[in-house]
C-alpha cells in the first residue's frame, strides 16, 4: 500500500517523540554508569516495563501472530514462557546479582563472571563476544520485523525500510543510553498494551468472534485446536514443546539484553512484584496476539484477505487484520506507531548491550584499562552504531519466518548462557575452567545444531538449542570437577549457594 | 467433549488453563514470601 500523509505524519510524531526522550536523557549523562545502568535510578514502572519491552520484541506482534496463523493452538506455549521469563530473570538470576553488584558496583553481567570465576580477561572477554554476537543474531531479527512494517506502511523497499527503521533507533540509543531505552521503552510499553487491547478484538470480532474462530480451526484440522500437536511430522509435539519453553523462559531469562536491567533498578524490593506484573501485563497482550493469528488464518482461508507474496507472509497477519477490521487510514497509522514500538523496544536494548560488552567489558577492562570514562562513553556509542550497521547488513536477506531467526537468536542465548550464570550463582563447585567449556560448547554446538535444523540436513525432536543446552551442563559438570574449586572467600563475597537471598 | 462457551476441545482448556493457574499462584506465592529484610 502507498501511505498517505496522516500516516506519515503520526510515524514522523512517533519518531520526533523517541529521539527527544533521546535528547532529554542524554543531559542525565555524566558518566559510564549513568550511560550503562541509568545510574541505578529506575523506578518501579519504568524497571517493569523496561523488562517488559526487553522481551516484547518483534516476535510480540508480528511472529506470534504469524506462529499462531501457521500452526494454531500447539503454539500457545509461547504466551506463557516469554511472559514468565521475566519472572525467572528476576527470581533466579536478578535477586542475587542485584545484590553482589550493590556490594561490588557491576555495570553488567560479564562483571559478575570475572569476579566469580576470578577470571579478569579470558571468561570476561569469551562471554563478551558471545554476548554480542547472539544480540546481532537476535538484533537482524528485530530488524527484519521493523522492515516488515516499515515495508507495508509506505511500500518501500526491504533495505530502505531497514535503513529508516535503524537510523531512529541508534540515533536517540548512542545519545542516551539506558536512561533513553528505559523511558522510550515506558512509551513504548504502553503504546503497545493499549493498542493491542484496544485493536487484537476488533480483528477477532471481523472473523466472527472468539469461540466460532476456534470452531472454524477445528473443522478444519480438530488437532489444530490440541495443546500440543501430534501425528507424523507434526512440529509442536509434546517433547519439542518441553525445548521450547525453556528455551523461551530460560533463554530470554538470561539473554544478555534483558538480564543487565536488573542492575538498573533503584529498589530491590521491585523484585516482589514486578514479576507477576509483567506476567500479566505481558501475558493479556501475548495471548490477545496469538488469537488475532487464529483469526488471521479464518480471513485468509475465507479469502477475505490475502497476505503478499514474499516468503514470509505469514508475518503480515497482524498487519493484514487489522487492515482489514479498520477502515480508518488514522487507524492504520496508529498501528504502525505500535508495531514500531513493540520492536524499537527491544532492538535498542540490543544495541546498548552490545555497545556495552564492547566498551566496558573488552575495551576498558581488557585492552585499555586506563581509559577515562569520557573515552569508554564515545567508545561505547561508536560500537552502538558499528552493531547497527553491521546487524544491516545481516538482515538484508530474512528467513522464511520471522520467528524462526528470533527463536535461534534466543536459543543460542540459552545454550551459552544459562548453564555459567546457573552454576556461578548456586553451585560452589563450579570453576572457571568449566565455565569456558560450557560457554565455548554451548555456543559452538548450539550453532552446529541450528545449522542442522536451518539447512534441514537431519530432522530434530526437540528445538535445536537443547542440544547446546546439555552440552554445556554436562561439560559445566565434568571439567569443574576435574578442576580445583574457588576459595571460599571468593564464593561467599558472591553469595554463591543453593539459595535465592538470605533473610537476616 | 467441547468446551462449549470457548469452541474449544476440554483438554486444551483444562491444560492451558491450569498452566496460566499455576504460574500466577506460584508468582504470587513468591511475591507474599518476599521479606522486606535481606538482599
Amino acid at each position: 500500500m502507498i501511505a498517505e500523509p496522516v500516516e506519515v505524519l503520526l510515524v514522523a510524531v512517533y519518531f520526533v517523540a523517541m529521539i527527544a526522550i533521546g535528547v532529554w536523557a542524554s543531559k542525565k549523562i555524566q558518566s559510564m554508569s549513568d550511560y550503562v545502568v541509568a545510574g541505578r535510578t529506575l523506578g518501579f514502572w519504568v524497571f517493569t516495563f523496561l523488562m517488559i519491552g526487553s522481551v516484547a520484541s518483534g516476535m510480540s506482534l508480528l511472529g506470534v501472530s504469524g506462529l499462531g496463523y501457521k500452526y494454531a493452538w500447539p503454539t500457545i506455549w509461547e504466551q506463557l514462557a516469554v511472559p514468565l521469563s521475566i519472572g525467572v530473570c528476576i527470581i533466579f538470576f536478578g535477586v542475587k546479582l542485584y545484590a553482589i553488584s550493590k556490594n561490588s558496583n557491576f555495570l553488567t553481567v560479564q562483571d559478575y563472571f570475572a569476579m566469580r570465576y576470578e577470571s579478569e580477561t579470558g571468561l570476561r572477554g569469551l562471554s563478551a563476544i558471545a554476548g554480542i554476537a547472539v544480540s546481532m543474531i537476535y538484533l537482524a531479527g528485530q530488524y527484519t520485523a521493523i522492515s516488515i512494517v516499515l515495508m507495508w506502511l509506505f511500500g518501500i523497499p526491504h533495505w530502505a525500510a531497514l535503513l529508516a527503521g535503524a537510523a531512529i533507533v541508534t540515533a536517540y540509543t548512542v545519545i542516551g543510553g539506558l536512561y533513553a531505552v528505559a523511558w522510550t521503552t515506558l512509551v513504548q510499553g504502553l503504546i503497545l498494551i493499549i493498542g493491542v487491547v484496544i485493536m487484537a478484538p476488533f480483528v477477532i470480532d471481523a472473523a466472527g468472534g472468539f469461540s466460532a474462530v476456534n470452531e472454524y480451526l477445528g473443522s478444519i484440522d480438530p488437532t489444530s485446536v490440541l495443546p500440543w500437536s501430534t501425528g507424523q511430522g507434526a512440529v509442536f509435539a509434546p517433547e519439542y514443546i518441553v525445548s521450547f519453553f525453556l528455551l523461551l523462559s530460560i533463554g530470554l531469562a538470561c539473554a544478555p539484553h534483558v538480564i543487565n536491567n536488573v542492575l538498573a533498578a533503584k529498589d530491590p524490593n521491585y523484585f516482589k512484584w514486578t514479576p507477576l506484573v509483567a506476567f500479566i501485563i505481558y501475558g493479556i497482550v501475548m495471548f490477545l496476539l496469538k488469537f488475532s493469528g487464529f483469526a488471521g488464518f479464518v480471513l485468509v482461508n475465507e479469502g477475505i484477505i490475502t497476505l503478499p507474496a514474499v516468503n514470509n507472509a505469514s508475518d503480515f497477519i497482524f498487519l493484514y487484520g487489522v487492515k482489514h477490521a479498520f477502515s480508518s487510514l488514522m487507524l492504520w497509522g496508529i498501528f504502525a506507531v505500535i508495531v514500531l514500538a513493540a520492536v524499537m523496544s527491544t532492538t535498542d536494548r540490543l544495541m546498548l548491550t552490545i555497545g556495552t560488552y564492547f566498551s566496558w567489558d573488552i575495551y576498558k577492562k581488557i585492552l585499555r584499562p586506563t581509559a577515562s570514562d569520557d573515552k569508554v562513553l564515545k567508545v561505547s556509542r561508536i560500537s552502538v552504531f558499528s552493531a547497527a550497521i553491521i546487524t544491516l547488513l545481516m538482515a538484508l536477506n530474512p528467513p522464511d519466518m520471522l520467528v524462526w531467526l528470533i527463536w535461534a537468536g534466543i536459543g543460542i542465548m540459552f545454550a551459552t548462557f544459562a548453564v555459567p550464570l546457573m552454576a556461578g550463582l548456586y553451585w560452589r563447585r563450579a570453576t572457571r575452567q568449566g565455565a569456558l567449556a560450557a560457554i565455548t560448547l554451548g555456543l559452538g554446538s548450539s550453532l552446529v545444531f541450528g545449522g542442522i535444523s536451518y539447512f534441514k540436513i537431519a530432522s530434530l525432536p526437540v528445538h535445536f538449542s537443547l542440544y547446546g543446552f546439555i552440552i554445556a551442563l554436562a561439560s559445566m559438570i565434568v571439567v569443574s570437577l576435574l578442576t580445583r574449586p574457588h576459595s571460599d572467600e571468593v564464593l561467599n563475597k558472591t553469595m554463591t549457594g543453593w539459595y535465592i537471598r538470605k533473610v537476616e | 467433549m467441547y468446551c462449549f462457551m470457548l469452541g474449544l476441545p476440554d483438554i486444551t482448556v483444562i491444560v492451558v488453563g491450569g498452566a496460566v493457574l499455576i504460574i500466577f499462584f506460584l508468582l504470587i506465592f513468591w511475591a507474599l514470601s518476599w521479606k522486606e529484610a535481606g538482599v
